[in-house]
């Protein structure tokens, strides 16, 4: 089903000096799409690649099944960010992407990195679990997401974080709002193999739920097989809270704007991961997210 | 009139709060409204910010000529309702910057205004912050988060000298400050008042109004105000108690 | 041996073989049975188990000769000997015990909330062998202690209880297993809390590394009820601990807690699901364990949130000390949401015991195994500290000094 694709070879040294910015679209009607990106950081490389994608309004559902593949050797450095907002549906959840993606890093070198982050507003259905497998002594592996679900859409989102190596560090924020009669699920597994000596992962998973239908889940699972390991996950499902929102009030915000802005505040620690540019883009993907919604 | 609260009764959960409470105030005048604890000296300040927890059982309050419960909680705010609160809450990831310019524009929308550009925001905060002592370090932190009490009640202070309001509400500024927070929070509020503004300060402690004059002030207990004067009644207070208007 | 063949041949043997609708329901267990797969990797009843232990296993039961024995004594307590899952009957004033009865079977499987590829509840209801039922009556206070008994080598237990707790009343109630035999019990309690009750249920387990403990307990709580369950699993001997709670009506509570100590080649299995199906409810489900050697443990805990359940607060805390390099631990906290004015949360935390709190406490003299010990010992303090019960109190210390001294 292969269609298209691009690869990204960072020569060993070679800081890539700009951000490498791709842009996803579907257009015609009816139809799948399943590009393949490949990414290897040579020794001691560094590359931040973006991908944002978008897809006009069809009535029909359409399918978004890429594979994406990243490799960090040695002291290589990747950092790989997407902005999704494929059509996700009308009110009604009629119509949207359908967006299916296998996305996973291999730290293969000592001190290698790569670190994934997400803005997922868009797709009717997400189903994307970015992963790492921490192979190289003192890897690190990250993930940071946000995704905001609205009307009829379902997300189901997270990450895997494999330790196999000595002194690796995973460290995995998300946050899920979910409004409307959506579903909104963070799906995660952080494990520790034998052999993975003083690894350390870190794990905070917040949801936020404005309005009375939707759902929010979080299903982590947690193996430890090395005792020198050390796992902590947090984790807190709470309504958007009132007292917040009485005070911006009470500074004069509406209260669409302070439903935004405090949504904004919540996601905060994941946006700030985001290139500059990109970042402006997505506080703003996310106060429209929200738009409407709030009554 | 530019505050009239008229026979005012409030409940919550079952429980009446405000019990046929009346108080008037004009431009330019200072009030503080004494009591002890649970005698509904909060629930009066929320009353009048619009917090939506309350049941208004009877009564009118007029507020620049506009009946205050035709305007929701920002509107209030936006036409010069400013309420420092007991205890603000933290608001995790919302910077002061763009949270306070947003405030003020959406006051100077309200009132026809232009609105303020980014630069002479920033320019503004920083000169006020650095009149109330206020680090430009904590102007970089998300609101509240983080801050001991008395830097919550300064930042406070600071937001209201940024949006200037008609009538500041202070609930129990005082409380959890030392005295040299104190000094800086009352000074700010003393370089604020100006004959077209008003003040409602809410204390338990008689302290606060040796730093703020108040031209009146009132006893209130279990619900209604049951004594009005002028500074004397504080004097009072702080001897006998509230013991024998109870 | 398949598990049909099984159980026709020891069907004489088999609780309320003889009723219609219990063989139907059966049947249908029969046949999910059939068709599973045993996805030991998806099933959270069969994840770190050995299947051909429990499935494929030498049907026994005996009757047991000795009439088990019921003290009543002045201070409203009772105590009582579960002899292979069987109790003298009793009745006064204030509780009534029985032996299960059918209606109860067929009221338990009609529940809904113990997943259907529960493998271990599916037995247990397929060879029920035993199982008594206790009804504490209307505004009384009292206090009951079980020691369960198995007698023989060799012998499987498949025990349901029924605990009923009438409206207004209150009970205290502390549940011992300490089996030194080469058998399994596999118990399933139902508890039903009426309104405005209040159940404190301790169960604590210290069987030899041959005895099999399998205990599930379904409670469901009405208005203003409280259930509290404290697990303390000092077992040698492999025990799963899966507890479910409902709470159905307003107001009403679930505590669900555990602590497990685990050595050699030892593996635990625990489980707590709440399920919030009314409004202004309140969960709590923490678990704790120690793993040393090369044991294991998994505890899976879930909180469920049905849209009408608002104002919930659900709480869930799993911690795991790992003392060994070959020791693991799994642990998936899962939050399931569907109303939107709650708060819950949930941590978990897997690790060696502190190694900057160890040193600190070498600093001031102490070797590392009385540092280490100390230590394991403030881990668990909390849960300690709590129990009200002098008596008890003093049991739970002796068995963590035991654990304590295998500790190097």
């Amino acid at each position: 089903m292969f269609t298209d694709g691009s690869f990204v070879y960072i020569p060993e040294g070679v800081k890539c000096p700009m951000e490498l910015s791709t842009y996803f679209r579907i257009n015609s009607e009816n139809t799948g799409q399943f590009e393949r990106t490949l990414i290897i950081a040579d020794k001691g490389s560094y590359v931040s690649y973006l991908e944002g994608c978008t897809a006009p309004k069809r009535d029909d559902n359409q399918l978004h099944a890429a594979n994406v593949e990243l490799i960090a050797l040695e002291d290589a450095e990747i950092k790989y960010s997407t902005v999704q907002n494929w059509y996700p549906g009308d009110e009604d959840g009629k119509g949207g992407i359908y967006n299916f993606v296998t996305k996973r890093g291999l730290c293969a070198g000592k001190n290698s990195k790569i670190s994934w982050t997400q803005v997922e507003t868009g797709s009717a259905i997400t189903w994307k679990y970015p992963s790492c497998i921490l192979k190289g002594d003192n890897s690190i592996g990250e993930f940071y997401s946000v995704a905001i679900t609205n009307n009829f859409q379902q997300a189901d989102t997270g990450t895997k974080m494999t330790h196999i190596g000595k002194n690796t560090k995973s460290k995995i924020i998300s946050k899920g709002i979910s409004l409307g009669k959506s579903q909104n699920t963070y799906r995660g597994e952080v494990s520790f193999l034998r052999k993975a000596e003083k690894a350390r992962n870190y794990t905070q998973c917040d949801s936020l739920l404005v309005g009375n239908q939707c759902g929010a889940h979080t299903v982590p699972y947690i193996d430890s097989k090395n005792n020198t390991a050390v796992i902590e996950h947090e984790a807190s499902t709470s309504k958007i809270n009132e007292d917040q929102l009485y005070y911006c009030r009470q500074r004069g915000l509406s209260h669409e704007e302070a439903v935004s802005l405090i949504v904004n505040g919540f996601c905060k620690q994941v946006l700030q991961e985001l290139p500059m540019e990109f970042a402006v883009e997505a506080q703003k993907l996310v106060s429209i997210s929200l738009e409407g919604s709030v009554g | 009139m530019f505050l009239e609260i008229k026979d005012l009764s409030v409940k919550i959960e079952n429980k009446n709060i405000l019990k046929s409470l009346n108080l008037n105030i004009n431009k330019g005048e200072v009030h503080a409204i004494m009591g002890p604890n649970g005698s509904g000296k909060s629930t009066l300040a929320n009353v009048l910010a619009g917090k939506e927890d309350y049941e208004i059982l009877n009564g009118k309050i007029n507020f620049k000529d506009n009946d205050l419960f035709d305007l929701n909680i920002e509107e209030r705010a936006q036409e010069g309702m400013f309420l420092a609160f007991q205890y603000p809450v933290e608001i995790p990831g919302v910077n002061i910057t763009p949270f306070l310019h947003s405030a003020i524009n959406s006051k100077r929308k309200r009132m026809n205004e232009d609105e303020i550009d980014n630069l002479s925001f920033a320019k503004l905060l920083k000169s006020k912050a650095s009149d109330l002592g206020i680090n430009i370090d904590m102007l970089k932190r998300s609101v509240n988060v983080g801050f001991s009490g008395g830097e919550k009640k300064r930042y406070e202070i600071l937001q209201m000298s940024i949006l200037n309001p008609d009538l500041a509400i202070l609930d129990e500024t005082d409380s959890g400050l030392d005295i040299d927070a104190l000094k800086i929070v009352t000074d700010g509020v003393n370089k604020l008042k100006t004959k077209d503004n008003s003040f409602l300060i809410i204390t338990h402690y008689q302290k606060l109004l040796d730093y703020i004059k108040p031209d009146y002030v009132h006893v209130m207990v279990n619900g209604s105000i049951v004594k009005s004067g002028g500074s004397e009644i504080a004097a009072e207070i702080e001897k006998e108690g509230f013991q024998k208007f109870q | 041996m398949n598990i049909q063949d099984n159980y026709q041949k020891n069907k004489k043997n088999i609780f309320f073989s003889e009723n219609k609708n219990v063989e139907n329901h059966r049947k249908k267990l029969i046949s999910i049975f059939e068709n599973d797969k045993f996805d030991k990797k998806n099933n959270e009843s069969l994840k770190n188990t050995n299947l051909k232990n429990f499935f494929d296993f030498k049907y026994k039961y005996l009757v047991p000769e000795e009439k088990s024995v019921i003290n009543n004594h002045h201070d409203n307590s009772y105590s009582i000997v579960c002899v292979n899952g069987q109790c003298s009957s009793f009745k006064d004033d204030k509780i009534q015990i029985t032996k299960i009865i059918e209606g109860d079977y067929i009221d338990f499987s009609k529940n809904n909330t113990i997943e259907k590829n529960d493998h271990f509840v599916n037995l247990n209801s397929l060879f029920l062998n035993c199982g008594f039922k206790i009804i504490i009556k209307k505004n009384n206070n009292i206090k009951i202690k079980i020691s369960n008994i198995v007698t023989d080598d060799e012998l499987t237990i498949f025990q349901k209880n029924n605990f009923i707790c009438e409206e207004g009343s209150s009970l205290n109630l502390i549940e011992e297993y300490e089996n030194k035999n080469n058998s399994t019990s596999n118990i399933l309690n139902v508890i039903k809390l009426e309104k405005n009750t209040q159940l404190n249920h301790f169960l604590i387990q210290d069987n030899s590394p041959s005895h099999n403990l399998i205990i599930t307990s379904h409670s469901s709580c009405k208005k203003d009820s409280t259930y509290t369950q404290k697990v303390y699993n000092f077992s040698e001997g492999y025990v799963r601990n899966f507890h479910f709670s409902e709470l159905i009506e307003l107001n009403s509570e679930a505590d669900l807690q555990g602590i497990f100590f685990l050595k050699d080649n030892n593996t635990s299995n625990n489980k707590t699901f709440v399920k919030h199906l009314a409004e202004d409810c309140k969960s709590n489900q923490v678990y704790k364990g120690i793993l040393n050697d090369h044991s294991k443990a998994t505890y899976f805990s879930n909180t469920y949130v049905d849209q009408v359940a608002q104002k919930t607060e659900g709480y869930q805390l799993s911690k795991g000390i790992l003392l060994s390099d070959n020791a693991s631990y799994f642990s998936k906290p899962e939050l399931k949401i569907y109303a939107d004015d709650v708060k819950c949360s949930h941590g978990s935390t897997i690790g060696p015991i502190d190694e900057n709190a160890i040193f600190y406490l070498r600093s001031r003299g102490m070797s590392k195994i009385a540092a280490t010990k100390i230590l394991i010992s403030s881990f668990i303090n909390e849960e300690l500290s709590s129990i009200d019960d002098k008596q008890m109190s003093q049991i739970i210390q002796k068995k963590l000094v035991r654990y304590l001294s295998k500790v190097k």
